[in-house]
């Protein structure tokens, strides 16, 4: 996996976790790789991808059951609301490129309400 | 605990200082890079840890030892030196340091002997540099070793055993186990492996920190952080 590797690489596993969750690659509940499997895949530190994994449950995203694996949380309401938290992210980052291409306020009122809606 | 301490150390030679006020911690389980360019000292401080030259001032602690018989059981090292004899084929280097090490992990080295695509049959000096560099590599992770000390591995290797060394390093390393000190002057191949990096120029640390924190910090990959300070 390619990472920009100007940023944290751990934020960038955090957000790919969750992309993988939004996009239905795993449900609530489903079993993630295991920390060194993932390091493999992706080519990085293991301490890596665990602290990645750990900031993850203290979220509350991800659930490790001892012996067992790390989970996806069964709680909806939490992938849910995480989801609205990165879409409006987005949504910022998004108007403030609109502007810089200098779209009016009025256009980029009418785009904001439509995405909103999603 | 940690795994190596160093304080203020020194190294000087008739003609120049090579070390100068040097001071590092290792805690177990981790990988520490340090970067800097040829000639800045990275050897030296690497042959210091190892045990194969004295420091002029200063103190090196690995497992709460100083650097001797007792602590060369506890760490590998790989540098720039070919340290094998020429005339070994693979079961022979495997029999020779499986003696030599007394936690050797005889199944790693078989796995590393397929991953590595060693030849067999071929003695240590009819390899090219690149497959003397996978050998050594071999050792270095077989060892049992707790501490493994890799001296610029992707020095003037070729593009595809660089390649295999690398994926060696994510694919191997068994951080449960194995802490990590790696030096380089080629950043990019392996910039995510760092948890922690010291520059070092002209035999002085001259920035340092946790990888994330850094990239966070200047917005900018270790890289490019190193053109910047060194």
């Amino acid at each position: 996996m390619r990472f920009d590797i100007e940023r944290p690489i751990y934020l960038q596993i955090e957000e790919r976790v969750k992309g993988w969750v939004f996009a239905g690659v795993y449900g609530p509940g489903d079993r993630v790789p295991s920390v060194r499997e993932l390091a493999k895949k992706m080519k990085v530190n293991p301490n890596t991808v665990a602290k990645a994994y750990y900031e993850l449950e203290r979220e509350g995203f991800l659930v490790t059951k001892r012996g067992e694996g790390t989970f996806i949380t069964k709680d909806e309401k939490t992938i849910e609301k995480e989801r609205k938290r990165m879409l409006s992210y987005r949504i910022k980052k998004f108007v403030e490129d609109l502007k810089e291409l200098g779209i009016n306020e009025r256009k980029i009122e009418k785009i904001k309400k439509m995405m909103e809606e999603i | 605990m940690s795994i190596l301490k160093i304080e203020k150390l020194y190294k000087k030679f008739p003609k120049t200082v090579a070390l100068k006020n040097i001071s590092m911690y290792l805690t177990p389980g981790r990988c520490y890079g340090v970067l800097g360019p040829n000639g800045s000292g990275k050897s030296t401080l690497f042959r210091l840890i190892a045990g194969l030259e004295r420091p002029s001032k200063g103190k090196i602690e690995i497992f709460g030892e100083k650097p001797g018989y007792e602590t060369k059981r506890k760490l590998a090292y790989l540098g720039e030196g070919d340290t094998v004899y020429p005339w070994m084929k693979t079961h022979d280097v495997i029999r020779f340091y499986g003696s030599l090490y007394p936690f050797w992990n005889h199944g790693l080295a078989q796995n590393l002997v397929e991953f590595l695509e060693i030849p067999r049959n071929k003695r240590f000096s009819e390899l090219s540099k690149g497959f003397r560099a996978r050998v050594k590599l071999l050792i270095l992770f077989s060892s049992g070793a707790e501490l493994l000390l890799l001296d610029d591995p992707l020095s003037g290797i070729d593009p595809a055993s660089r390649e295999k060394i690398v994926k060696t390093l994510y694919n191997f390393w068994n951080p449960t186990h194995q802490t990590l000190l790696v030096s380089t002057h080629i950043i990019s191949e392996i910039e995510t492996i760092f948890d922690y990096v010291y520059f070092l120029s002209k035999g002085e640390i001259v920035l340092k920190g946790e990888a994330d924190d850094l990239r966070k910090r200047y917005k900018k990959s270790m890289d490019e952080i190193a053109r910047e300070v060194l």
